[in-house]
C-alpha cells in the first residue's frame, strides 16, 4: 500500500523579500539621463600634407567667432581703466551678435543654483540670444547656398570661445548640408604651457 | 456580530503582485547601463545631431575640472596621448594605418574651444592616428 501523498508548499516570503530589496535598489539607483547624439567631425587623413589642389580664397565662406576687446562701459572710474571683452559672431563681413564674455562665469556659478538663481537666469538669457543669432545666421547661409555661391566653410574660432558656440556653428553647417567644413589652424599648442599639465580651469 | 468560523484562514493571493514585481525588476535589469567613462557635465543642445549608440567609442570628457578618459582625469597632455594611443590599439587598424576608433568628445557647454582643439591635435599625432571624432550634443528638448 502506498502512503498518502503530502502536499508540499514552499515558503515564498524570503524570496519576495529579496525581490523587493532588488526592486528598491534599482529604483533608487536608476538615473534617467537626456539622450545624447553627436556631430561628426572626422579629420582628413591627409592632414599635414600640402594640398595639390588649393581652393581659391573667394570660394571660402568665413564664419568668425572671436573675442573683441574694447573700452569698458563701467561707470566706476577704477574699473573704467580696464578693457571689456565680448564674444562676436560674424559670417563673412556680416555681424550676427555680441555676447557677454562673462557667460562662462555665470554658468559655472549657477551649477549649485536653482533655476531662479541670478547667474542661472543670466546664462539662460545669453544662451537664448546665441541660439537666435545662429538661427539668423543659418537662414542667411541657406539663402546664400540657394543662390549658388560658396560651398566651403572655414570656422575661425578664438581659443577662448566656449564649446557651445562651436556646436552651434557645426549645427548651422549641418542644417545647410555643408560637407566641406574646415577649422582654422590652432594658434598655440597647449602642450607647451604649464609644463604640459592640463589646466582647464583657466 | 459575525464570528470567524474555526479552522478557516484568510489568505491573499500574492501571485499577481509577484508577477508585477518581477516584470519591474526585469525592466530595470535590462534597461540599466553601467557607465564608467562618462562624468557628469552638460554638453550643449543641438538640433541636427545623429544617434548611433551601438558604435563603440572612446569617450573624452572636458570640463572645468580637467580632461577625463575612462572616468579618470589626465594630469598632463602627454598622459592623455598615451591613454588615447593604448585605447586606439584595441581597435581594428585600417589598411592605411589609421585606427578605426571613434573619439567621442564630450565638452561642457562653457569649456573653452582651445582644449577641444588640443585633443583633436593630439588625436592627429597619435600612433595609430585617430581621425574619426565626434562632438557630443544633447538632443533638443521638445516643447
Amino acid at each position: 500500500m502506498t502512503p498518502k501523498k503530502k502536499k508540499t508548499e514552499g515558503d515564498m516570503t524570503p524570496m519576495i523579500d529579496c525581490v523587493f530589496l532588488l526592486l528598491i535598489f534599482f529604483i533608487i539607483a536608476a538615473k534617467f539621463i537626456t539622450p545624447e547624439g553627436h556631430l561628426d567631425i572626422w579629420q582628413p587623413k591627409d592632414s599635414g600634407q600640402s594640398n595639390s589642389d588649393p581652393v581659391e580664397l573667394e570660394e571660402l565662406q568665413d564664419m568668425r567667432i572671436y573675442v573683441r576687446y574694447g573700452p569698458s562701459s563701467d561707470p566706476d572710474p577704477v574699473k573704467k581703466e580696464k578693457y571689456s571683452r565680448d564674444f562676436e559672431l560674424h559670417l563673412d563681413k556680416k555681424h550676427f551678435g555680441t555676447f557677454p564674455y562673462q557667460l562662462r562665469e555665470w554658468k559655472l556659478a549657477s551649477k549649485n543654483e536653482k533655476t531662479t538663481g541670478v547667474n542661472f537666469q543670466k546664462f539662460k538669457k545669453v544662451e537664448k540670444q546665441i541660439k537666435e543669432a545662429f538661427t539668423a545666421l543659418t537662414e542667411e547661409l541657406q539663402s546664400q547656398i540657394k543662390s549658388g555661391v560658396k560651398s566651403t566653410m572655414v570656422l575661425n574660432i578664438d581659443p577662448e570661445v566656449p564649446y557651445l558656440f562651436v556646436v552651434e556653428a557645426m549645427n548651422a553647417c549641418t542644417a545647410c548640408e555643408l560637407e566641406d567644413v574646415k577649422f582654422s589652424a590652432q594658434k598655440q599648442r597647449l602642450t607647451k604651457l604649464h609644463g604640459g599639465a592640463i589646466r582647464t580651469d583657466r | 456580530m459575525t464570528k470567524k468560523k474555526k479552522g478557516q484562514e484568510a489568505s491573499v493571493d500574492m501571485t499577481p503582485m509577484i508577477d508585477c514585481v518581477f516584470l519591474l525588476i526585469i525592466f530595470f535589469v535590462v534597461s540599466t547601463q553601467i557607465v564608467t567613462d562618462v562624468i557628469p557635465l552638460e554638453p550643449p543642445f543641438a538640433k541636427n545631431i545623429s544617434i548611433d549608440p551601438l558604435v563603440e567609442k572612446a569617450i573624452i570628457n572636458i570640463n572645468e575640472n580637467g580632461v577625463h578618459v575612462g572616468g579618470q582625469a589626465c594630469p598632463t597632455w602627454e598622459d592623455l596621448q598615451t591613454r588615447m594611443e593604448s585605447r586606439a590599439k584595441q581597435f581594428k587598424i585600417e589598411d592605411d594605418g589609421f585606427s578605426e576608433m571613434v573619439l567621442y568628445i564630450r565638452g561642457d557647454t562653457v569649456s573653452q574651444w582651445k582644449f577641444t582643439q588640443e585633443v583633436l591635435a593630439i588625436a592627429n599625432e597619435c600612433s595609430p592616428q585617430i581621425y574619426k571624432t565626434d562632438f557630443a550634443a544633447q538632443m533638443k528638448p521638445q516643447r
